[in-house]
């Protein structure tokens, strides 16, 4: 084979198997339950429904600018950037989780405090409409459950399996945007023993009603939330 | 850089944008319309739409090494044009869910139609744009979004 065509082969072949970026890993996914929580941090408690019958799945968070609509330090929130040492972002999935219930693991995330928005699947971004949150020092956030899938009909889960595009869209996997759907925690919600007696509260969400689309994904809005109303 | 992928997302909107051709169930040209939508509104939503679909980037493959210098310049063309094809679908299906999740309903139309709504710079398409969008309902049924 000529090194033109053993070449070429390999770019065809890198577009096929290569998934999109995700921001970069910013704040730190815990391995194991910590035995107490430190005072000057927040946590995020998070059950990430697979993708499909094989995947695991990741979301991305990011500090949230609510006047500016944008993510901190970007757009038009250019002007109010998170401070150096501060986290930016976290990325949570497919590794580090604390429980693994069938097709969902939980995972717990220590992060800075502040207010927060779901910004992103692994191949879309939320622009068009997501959910804030204030992440509070020296207390779990419990941000219910989370289940992503693409809008092709994919999805293990029944009530995304149902959202599906255009055919010309779905012909090409790259152009499918994700759905995603959160379930707010409640009393029956599963805890990790673990963490069972840590200080914890479900999120207050607020709908983020837009942020740029500054990680380059394809564009959605996030589906209205699900389970009991925000505290 | 960013004003070209715009006026790129456009253009896939106009006549002739070979990614709709590929596609025999879905018609070459159309546009957005959303009733009751105010000419302010759709202008708005117009120039948000344009900006987060002009945005996306397709995936990035590693790079490729090759000691054959012929070899290596063909990479980054075939690797140029596989970028560009996938950047334009990409920007079509994204300004498309924009305007599905902002309300409006997708609408075939002609050729000629599309060459008259799609061309000028973008301060007079986008006009022409918000107006169409804005204007009364379309007789034919939407388009799946």
């Amino acid at each position: 084979m000529s090194g033109l065509r053993r070449a070429l082969l390999a770019i065809v072949a890198a577009f096929v198997a290569v998934p999109a970026a995700a921001p970069t890993m910013a704040a730190e996914v815990l391995k194991l339950a910590p035995p107490s929580l430190d005072p000057k941090q927040a946590y995020l408690l998070v059950r990430l429904g697979k993708r499909d019958e094989k995947v695991w799945n990741l979301v991305s968070f990011h500090r949230y600018d609510p006047k500016a609509e944008d993510l901190r330090g970007k757009g038009r929130a250019k002007g109010n950037p998170v401070p150096k040492g501060e986290d930016k972002a976290a990325v949570v999935g497919p590794k580090s989780f604390l429980a693994e219930d069938g097709d969902i693991r939980t995972y717990l995330v220590a992060v800075t405090p502040g207010r927060w928005v779901i910004a992103s699947s692994p191949t879309t971004s939320y622009s068009l409409g997501s959910y804030q949150f204030d992440a509070k020092a020296g207390e779990i956030t419990d941000l219910g459950t989370f289940y992503i899938g693409a809008e092709n009909g994919s999805s293990i889960w029944p009530k995304l399996a149902g959202i599906r595009s255009a055919p010309d869209i779905e012909k090409r996997a790259y152009t499918v945007a994700d759905a995603l759907l959160v379930e707010r925690a409640g009393q029956t919600t599963p805890v990790p023993a673990a963490i069972a007696a840590l200080p914890r509260r479900p999120a207050g969400y607020l709908p983020a009603p837009r942020f740029g689309n500054h990680s380059g994904q394809m564009i959605n809005a996030v589906l209205p939330l699900e389970g009991p109303a925000s505290p | 850089m960013r004003y070209a992928l715009g006026i790129l997302a456009m253009a896939l909107l106009a006549a002739g944008a070979s990614a709709a051709a590929e596609d025999e169930e879905d018609p070459d040209n159309f546009f957005f319309h959303k009733p009751g939508v105010s000419r302010e509104a759709a202008l708005a939503d117009w120039d948000e739409c344009r900006d987060l679909a002009s945005a996306v980037e397709p995936p990035r493959g590693p790079s490729v090494y090759t000691p054959n210098v012929a070899a290596a310049a063909a990479a980054g063309l075939v690797q140029g044009f596989i970028r560009g094809g996938q950047r334009r679908h990409m920007g079509e299906a994204a300004m498309r869910k924009c305007f599905q999740v902002k309300g409006y309903g997708r609408y075939g139309m002609t050729k000629e139609e599309a060459k008259l709504l799609y061309s000028g710079g973008w301060k007079t398409m986008r006009e022409k744009l918000a107006e169409k969008a804005a204007g009364p309902a379309p007789s034919q049924p939407a388009l799946v979004p």
